[in-house]
């Protein structure tokens, strides 16, 4: 497989997985473990087209590791830590996610706006993620707003990621088309 | 190609050069791998004891079953929140320690500052939460007046962390153990996967007030009352001392004046009673149980559309008029079941006041401190 056509299918995984994280589920016991097994599916099977080295298999192990004690051991301050740690990881793998973006976008000499996506996209998360560190202090309805609020944040750079990811695997495609074809 | 092979190696590098590039290599290939071997692994062992830490302390206050653990738990009790402080400094400085370590290493400054900001921001707000939490549910303080109906309804609430998953049982009094009315298994009291009591009677920051529902017969009930201590048992066993005040004032009911009446609360802190009298009557007093003197207070009363306070005692209502009094609850850990109103030679002439105290935070800490 041509290397073009590997970067093609690598975004195409992570693109399926960023679909899959649209509706954050953690509030739902059982749900975020569905979810969690087919984002990470994605993600694995989006890494299988990349050679290179990076620590994501390490993150989403502890990712998992901590969903999973959550989930079984109810405690209030476990699931107030889980959600922040967890959330953290999923935020660190999708910065080793965008330094393969970074790489395949100058690979191609694409004048792309990753960086500027990814620049928004961290810091966003990274508001939620202190947000939600206060959960713990605070009123049932601060709770709720302030999950509720992450997760609409969060949903929405999700979604911007995800168009991103679209609109670099058209290119890199439509790239790899016109490559083949002059080779003809 | 050949040629250019053959003269490189024919330059002769020193023998020292040659040392120093080695070296600087090895060195170069070290600080490349050093930051990414060993900090990531400190910094999870550093955040899996504070977290391991934390939850023991957590589950360690939860589950306090035999007397020795929980005479230990009763010393640990006076230091719990200075400890949890100390701890949580002490975790702060660590992992200040360690992203320091790797800010000069060189590892990714950003991503560092981020993780060692999160986790400061958790331990910090967990030492707060774990700071408000009970060492062990608390029963809420009540004065009860038992009527001499064959059946007495008795409601106590109590106070639990919202981890706590443990509940009231049964009430004991010395050789009476009556069993709660509506026992509920852990099972019903899941929603939507997560623990929330379907009897929660008031749903704070930290705990949930729960309600205890009890039925006795008078016997039972005089047993209760002649008890020195009234327990409410949890379902592991644990007994909780109930601070419940119960009075028996039968002269109340006999002597009572025929009237109508009705109460409604304004606010938190007041209650109107209305009577309408059907017969006339001196009043000379306002009528509180003994106990509650200090927490239930005379505001005014209300006749012929003419307020009165405390100093208009004596005065004389004839029959068919209406009678609104209004008394204040002083803010207090205390749920009240009693009869209140006026007397005089005549009689009494009472309303019972049914009012649960409305808990802030600030009261939460009063019941802490006075069940310490």
């Amino acid at each position: 497989m041509s290397e073009s056509k590997q970067q093609v299918k690598l975004l195409q995984w992570f693109a399926v997985a960023l679909f899959f994280q649209f509706i954050y589920l953690n509030v739902f016991k059982y749900a975020n473990l569905l979810q969690d097994i087919l984002v990470y599916g994605a993600y694995l099977k989006s890494l299988s087209f990349y050679k290179e080295k990076t620590p994501i298999s390490k993150y989403m192990a502890c990712a998992m590791i901590l969903a999973l004690m959550s989930t079984f051991f109810s405690s209030h301050l476990l699931f107030y830590w889980s959600t922040v740690l967890i959330q953290g990881i999923k935020l660190l793998i999708i910065m080793e996610f965008g330094k393969i973006l970074l790489s395949i976008e100058q690979k191609h000499d694409i004048q792309g706006s990753t960086t500027r996506v990814m620049k928004k996209y961290i810091a966003i998360s990274f508001a939620v993620i202190i947000s939600w560190t206060l959960v713990m202090n605070v009123t049932n309805d601060w709770q709720m707003g302030l999950l509720f609020l992450g997760a609409l944040l969060l949903l929405a750079v999700n979604i911007r990621l995800f168009l991103h990811v679209l609109a670099l695997r058209k290119h890199v495609k439509n790239k790899s088309f016109v490559v083949t074809y002059l080779q003809k | 190609m050949n040629d250019l092979k053959k003269q490189m190696d024919q330059i002769d590098i020193p023998e020292s050069l040659h040392q120093r590039s080695l070296q600087g290599i090895e060195q170069a290939t070290k600080e490349q791998h050093k930051p990414l071997h060993w900090v990531p692994k400190v910094l999870t062992v550093a955040v899996t004891l504070a977290t391991g830490g934390f939850v023991a302390f957590m589950v360690g206050e939860q589950h306090v079953d035999n007397d020795r653990a929980s005479a230990l738990m009763s010393q640990l009790d006076h230091l719990s929140s200075p400890i949890y402080w100390i701890l949580a400094i002490l975790c702060v400085c660590i992992i200040l320690y360690i992203s320091r370590k790797k800010l000069k290493v060189g590892a990714d400054q950003k991503k560092t500052i981020g993780v060692a900001i999160v986790l400061i921001l958790l331990i910090g707000n967990s030492t707060i939460f774990l700071q408000h939490q009970f060492i062990k549910p608390i029963v809420v303080p009540a004065a009860i007046e038992v009527t001499d109906s064959l059946l007495n309804a008795l409601e106590v609430r109590y106070i639990t962390n919202k981890d706590d998953h443990r509940y009231v049982k049964y009430l004991q009094a010395e050789d009476v153990q009556l069993p709660i009315v509506y026992d509920q298994t852990e099972q019903a009291n899941l929603v939507n996967g997560f623990y929330y009591p379907l009897d929660t009677s008031q749903d704070l920051r930290y705990q949930n007030i729960r309600l205890a529902f009890f039925q006795l017969d008078l016997n039972t009930m005089k047993k209760v009352m002649a008890s020195k201590t009234v327990y409410l048992v949890l379902n592991d066993g644990v007994k909780l001392p109930a601070p419940i005040h119960f009075t028996r004032e039968t002269f109340i009911d006999e002597n009572q004046i025929m009237n109508h009446s009705y109460s409604q609360s304004q606010n938190d802190s007041e209650q109107i009673i209305s009577f309408t009298l059907q017969q006339d009557a001196v009043f000379d007093a306002f009528y509180v149980p003994a106990t509650l003197e200090d927490k239930i207070l005379l505001k005014e009363w209300r006749l012929n559309d003419q307020r009165y306070t405390a100093s208009d005692f004596p005065f004389s209502v004839t029959k068919g008029q209406r009678l609104e009094l209004t008394i204040q609850l002083k803010e207090a850990p205390l749920d009240i079941n009693t009869s209140i109103g006026f007397s005089g030679p005549d009689g009494y002439l009472t309303k019972r006041v049914y009012s649960q105290a409305y808990f802030t935070s600030n009261l939460v800490e009063k019941v802490r401190e006075n069940n310490e």
